[in-house]
């Protein structure tokens, strides 16, 4: 009996045995197959000690290679602290992990045993033992990529910022400046409008003014006509537009006409002024005042013309009427002026009886007043004479000169009692000229005239002609006292007469400068003069007396028959 | 008073104004010449056939026939009327269309603007043509 009860309990020991075997081998195969699941895991896995340096209880195969280590053991061989890259922030760490018992995701930076830095996030969790000893164990990934991913992505989100706030200060700017040409618009805009209000009283002034006013293209085609338009042509302002301002004008006047005004106003770009004859719708020619100006752009160049006329024809008219009147009334003058010469004559030259030296002192007195009704009469029909257009021009190839001398010749008389001295330059290279012989001696009768006239005995006068450009220049100076600045501006106007002309030659008629320059104008010359004041001088240096200039075309003048 | 004395040259003087005409007729009388007067151009043509003066001053502007007229008639009459040498007296000036038509269909003439002239100068000139004509 005592073996079945040793055997039961040999036998029982062995179930226990093999129970407990068993559960050991269940157990081996549970830490197996953790130990497998660890050592697979690429996250590292770890247990370290707590100390400031510390050091590695357990490390899996991922932690190894993550800090580059050959071997487990050389991995283990080394402290805790030796892998961060600032071995004082491991106590920082232990700390961290005591007061709150673990840590979650923290990132480390760290270097592995080949000396590559690299960042770790850890995860552990500590366990103290009840001696005050303890442990951590914990997962670490190496994020290094992940960070410098994430570093990435941070600096394109910052450019990417950054752009945007360029992009947003463009804008406002933008917006700043879309402001600020609105606000210069809104000004452009009041500008606009006072413009269009002062274009509104221009427009009213142009509708209701008596004068014509065209606008016209660079073209000549009108753009613009007011209502004067159809009062002096007879077209209404409607026919007037799109149409070149000249074929409704039918141009009456010689082509010659046309030509100059053209070349005035498009080649030279002047203002031409004069008068013009033009037909109405009627087919009624009649003549206009006319001035027509080239409107610019800021380059120069020509945009518009603005034309103004002004119908003129009822004061040619009266004009006209007057000259005639003149004319028929100094005809007629003639005769009893010659009446009261001759008898005067014939009773001087004691034709009918002798006459006692009184008489004759007095007869001389009727003679000589009675000539000078005469030159008037004559001075008054060359003016009318030119007015109206009945003179004749007659060219003949002349010398200037030549006419000039015999001028002289005939001044001879005052010259010598004057004492005056005459200094003449002729410039002989100046050829003859085809030119009226009788008007430009009219010229210098009063040019020199006026020279031998208005200078003090012992004067000097001065006689020049020459050439300059394609134009015959005569001068003709004095050392006399000068014409006032007051007087000036009248000099060629009719009827002028200056108080020193006046007190010089109190017979003269005032009519002599103008008929020189009407005659010189018409030839295509011009005339002026110069009298020095306290700021100006002669040309040629002199700083008294007074110098008047003729100029003549060297081409010369056509034949003119007498208008009527 | 029409003298014929046939060694004095004649004058007929075709002019309206009677003032004129009368101190003309008296300075060629005491220039000895024999004078006929006519105060239009009508008398003035008739004078002229009927007389044949050796000179005619002939004014312009006159009543019934004007001096134009008769000259243009007179040059047309016969050999004596194409020649007989005229001195025009007038008021008109030189540039008037009337004396440039004047001369152009009338030569021989002369043109004198009366009262740019004196009486000497007139029977000067007149002395001066007579003694061309011969």
């Amino acid at each position: 009996m005592g073996t079945t009860k040793n055997v039961s309990k040999i036998l029982r020991k062995n179930k226990k045995i093999k129970k407990i075997h068993k559960t050991i081998k269940n157990r081996v195969r549970s830490v197996v197959k953790y130990q497998d699941l660890i050592n697979n895991l690429s996250v590292g896995v770890y247990r370290n000690t707590l100390g400031p340096k510390g050091h590695f209880l357990e490390a899996n195969p991922a932690i190894v290679s993550m800090f580059e280590a050959d071997s487990k053991e050389e991995f283990m061989k080394h402290n805790v602290s030796d892998l961060y890259e600032d071995p004082t922030k491991r106590s920082l760490f232990v700390e961290k992990i005591k007061k709150y018992g673990f840590v979650k995701n923290e990132e480390l930076n760290l270097v592995t045993l080949k000396g590559k830095k690299i960042i770790g996030s850890v995860t552990a969790v500590i366990k103290m033992n009840k001696d005050g000893t303890g442990y951590t164990d914990g997962v670490i990934d190496d994020i290094t990529e992940h960070k410098k991913t994430e570093e990435a992505l941070k600096n394109a989100y910052n450019n990417l910022e950054n752009t945007i706030k360029k992009r947003t200060k463009n804008l406002e700017n933008a917006k700043l400046a879309s402001q600020n040409i609105l606000e210069d618009l809104n000004i452009e805009k009041l500008k606009y409008e006072s413009l269009s209000k002062d274009l509104e009283k221009f427009k009213l002034a142009l509708d209701n003014t008596s004068e014509q006013v065209v606008i016209t293209d660079v073209k000549g085609v009108a753009i613009y006509a007011n209502p004067a338009v159809e009062k002096i042509t007879g077209y209404a302002p409607a026919e007037v537009i799109g149409k070149k301002s000249g074929i409704l004008w039918k141009k009456p006047m010689p082509e010659k006409f046309y030509q100059k005004l053209w070349d005035t106003i498009k080649k030279e770009k002047k203002v031409f002024i004069g008068e013009i004859e033009n037909k109405r719708k009627n087919g009624e020619v009649y003549t206009a005042a006319i001035n027509i100006s080239p409107i610019f752009n800021k380059n120069k160049e020509i945009i518009y013309f603005v034309s103004i006329e002004r119908d003129i024809t009822r004061e040619k008219e009266i004009d006209k009427a007057k000259s005639e009147f003149i004319s028929l009334a100094s005809h007629q003058l003639r005769t009893p002026l010659t009446t009261i010469s001759w008898y005067t004559e014939m009773i001087l030259k004691g034709d009918v009886g002798k006459v006692v030296p009184d008489q004759k002192k007095y007869l001389e007195e009727i003679y000589k007043g009675n000539k000078r009704m005469i030159e008037l009469v004559n001075t008054l029909l060359s003016v009318s004479h030119f007015e109206l257009g009945t003179f004749n021009i007659e060219p003949e190839p002349v010398h200037l000169k030549d006419i000039a001398e015999s001028v002289l010749r005939e001044l001879k008389p005052q010259i010598l009692s004057q004492k005056i001295s005459i200094e003449k330059n002729y410039d002989s290279s100046l050829p003859m000229i085809s030119t009226d012989p009788k008007l430009v001696r009219i010229i210098f009768q009063n040019l020199l005239g006026n020279a031998v006239k208005y200078v003090e005995i012992n004067g000097k006068i001065r006689l020049d002609i020459s050439i300059q450009k394609s134009n015959a220049l005569i001068k003709i100076w004095n050392n006399g006292v000068g014409i006032p600045l007051v007087a000036q501006p009248k000099i060629f106007t009719k009827l002028f007469r200056d108080d020193f002309a006046r007190q010089k030659d109190p017979d003269g008629n005032g009519l002599g400068l103008y008929i020189v320059k009407s005659i010189v104008e018409n030839f295509g010359g011009k005339v002026w003069f110069e009298s020095p004041t306290e700021t100006t001088l002669i040309s040629k240096g002199e700083n008294i007396g007074t110098a008047f200039y003729v100029t003549l075309p060297l081409s010369g003048v056509k034949k003119k028959e007498s208008a009527q | 008073m029409i003298g014929q004395n046939k060694n004095n040259k004649r004058i007929l003087i075709v002019e309206d104004d009677s003032s004129l005409r009368n101190v003309l007729h008296d300075k060629f009388i005491l220039e000895g010449f024999d004078v006929l007067d006519a105060q239009d151009g009508e008398e003035g043509l008739a004078s002229a056939l009927s007389f044949h003066p050796d000179l005619i001053l002939l004014d312009i502007v006159m009543p019934k026939m004007d001096g134009m007229t008769m000259m243009k008639k007179l040059r047309g009459t016969d050999e004596w009327g194409k020649n007989v040498p005229v001195i025009l007296l007038t008021n008109l000036s030189a540039d008037d269309e009337k004396i440039n038509q004047a001369i152009a269909i009338n030569e021989p003439a002369y043109y004198l603007v009366k009262s740019d002239y004196t009486i000497s100068y007139l029977v000067e000139k007149i002395k001066e043509r007579l003694s061309r004509q011969g």
